[in-house]
């Protein structure tokens, strides 16, 4: 593999920002994902090439070990943020479409309810694993929703809550758009919830974390 | 004697929090974790200090105010449907002290903040810090309460929150209508208070009650954080 490539998928892994990023502190000094994606670019590597050999491997490798139990939710976080950098420089690519997203996913926190830490943790697992997140914010209505759907069709939804009081809301909210977009997929997740509550929402999963959502998104459009 | 509320407003260095603990929660050992996020840690364990306005009411009701039996708390004409595990633990209480308290919304905005900047780990962490905050204050309010009723020759026992062993949620409604609530904790219509970092919940007083160490085994739920603590201690004790 191109040298530069298997040193960008090492700087997301790690989580190596750019050269100015004091952490990890054993890479100090070195260039991150910003500058080496910036000189992929300059190297005519196809971005698409980018994408797939150095970036999705790095967020593949740390998302293996956490599945494993050697790496947590910190790990996760900041190798998003690298990831994040990088992508700045593809965006162009994206506009172009000769980069792609692996697809859209409407992200929010039922109505009734403000908790987003969870909400925003899986956002930016998601994106750093590829996918164009739609956040809709807080307390979301169900017709917010219908609103994003329409205007990103196609899309998976993600419902968070904290409270089993807010938690109830996913059941009318997964109800309102499974009958205005009939084959959607909502997925559930946050502290109260389980498979058992998603079954009888007629949702089409939980999960308890981040990477397991990742990783079965990335699995039903392989 | 009359029913005794107070509020207080505790000095964050009052309370005391355990790094080891929000090392746990973030996933780690304190054979695993890198000196880069113990070091993200500290520092923000120090920012957070300026952010931190604890606040606390409560309230104590005098003695042959408050009963429990058979899955209600009952006090004066309020029924509390705290299921059978929490009035199991209370039988013995005849009055109560409510509460609720606060780290204050200067801290959530201080931890949000990070996710606007970019800086989602940051936001994770202080998130973390926030939460042991809140239960240290829990503390300190518990001690106050032990206090207060050791000087009238009361006993009491745990605190106990809405949302917690069976005792729903909605709950917090009826919670709230008896409190002063000087602190300005808002309770949506879903029963979620603002600021974030709030605790709410009831601790029984009486002569022959006595606080129990915290035991899971008294309560099924399994996704309970409390049980999680417990299963540590035990895995530590072990070890
Ligand atoms: C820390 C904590 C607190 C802290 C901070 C609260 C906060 N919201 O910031 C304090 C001590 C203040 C607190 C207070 C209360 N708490 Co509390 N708390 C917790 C605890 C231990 C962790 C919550 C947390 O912040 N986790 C960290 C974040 C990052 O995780 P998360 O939001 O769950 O998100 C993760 C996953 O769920 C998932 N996820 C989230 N959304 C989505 C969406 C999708 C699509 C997917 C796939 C995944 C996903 O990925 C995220 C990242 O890993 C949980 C128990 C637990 N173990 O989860 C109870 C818990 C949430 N609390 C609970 C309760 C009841 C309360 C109180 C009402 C108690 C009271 N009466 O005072 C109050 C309410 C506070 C309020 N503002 O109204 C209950 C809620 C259930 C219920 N009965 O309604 C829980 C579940 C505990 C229990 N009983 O077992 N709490």
């Amino acid at each position: 593999m191109h040298d530069i490539l298997e040193q960008l998928s090492i700087c997301v892994e790690r989580g190596k920002v750019d050269i100015k990023s004091p952490f990890p502190a054993d890479m100090k000094g070195r260039e991150g994902a910003d500058e080496l994606t910036r000189k992929a670019i300059e190297n005519k590597i196809p971005a698409s090439k980018i994408l797939n050999d150095a970036l999705m491997t790095g967020m593949q490798r740390i998302g293996e070990k956490f599945g494993q139990g050697k790496a947590f939710i910190p790990d996760l976080l900041i190798a998003a943020k690298a990831m994040n950098a990088a992508m700045e420089h593809l965006k162009p690519f994206f506009e172009s479409g000769e980069a792609k997203h692996k697809g859209k996913i409407i992200m929010g926190t039922v109505s009734g309810d403000l908790h987003d830490i969870g909400k925003n943790i899986v956002k930016m697992v998601l994106k750093g694993s590829g996918w164009d997140v739609i956040d809709l914010g807080v307390d979301v209505s169900s017709q917010k929703f219908i609103d994003a759907l329409a205007e990103h069709p196609g899309s998976y939804v993600g419902l968070s809550a904290l409270l089993t009081t807010t938690m109830l809301h996913m059941q009318d909210t997964t109800q309102v758009i499974k009958d205005t977009y009939p084959g959607t997929k909502v997925f559930v997740g946050g502290a109260p919830l389980s498979q058992e509550f998603c079954d009888k929402i007629g949702a089409d999963g939980y999960f308890r974390d981040p990477q397991s959502f990742a990783k079965y998104l990335s699995g039903i459009v392989q | 004697m009359d029913i005794l509320s107070k509020k207080y407003n505790p000095g964050v260095n009052e309370l005391t929090i355990d790094l080891k603990r929000v090392e746990h929660e973030m996933g780690y050992t304190e054979n695993n974790i890198t000196d880069d996020f113990r070091n993200i840690l500290n520092k923000l364990y120090h920012d957070a200090l300026k952010y931190i306005h604890p606040c606390v009411v409560f309230s104590i009701y005098p003695p042959g105010t408050a009963s429990a039996s058979r899955g209600e708390v009952s006090l004066n004409k309020i029924d509390f449907k705290t299921g059978k595990i929490i009035s199991g633990q209370l039988k013995k209480m005849d009055s109560v002290a409510i509460f609720a308290l606060t780290i204050g919304s200067e801290f959530d905005k201080w931890s949000k903040g990070f996710f606007e900047t970019g800086d989602p780990l940051a936001a994770y962490i202080a998130d973390l810090i926030g939460s042991e905050f809140a239960e240290s204050l829990a503390d300190w309010l518990e001690e106050r309460i032990a206090e207060t009723a050791e000087k009238n020759n009361l006993g009491h026992s745990n605190r106990y929150s809405p949302g917690y062993c069976g005792w729903s949620v909605s709950e917090q409604h009826k919670l709230f209508s008896l409190l002063e609530n000087d602190c300005g904790i808002k309770l949506t219509e879903t029963a979620l208070m603002q600021p974030i970092k709030s605790v709410s919940g009831i601790i029984g007083l009486g002569k022959d009650i006595i606080k129990k160490e915290y035991q899971c085994n008294i309560c099924d739920i399994e996704f309970c954080y409390k049980r999680q603590i417990d299963q540590n201690k035990k895995v530590k004790n072990e070890t």
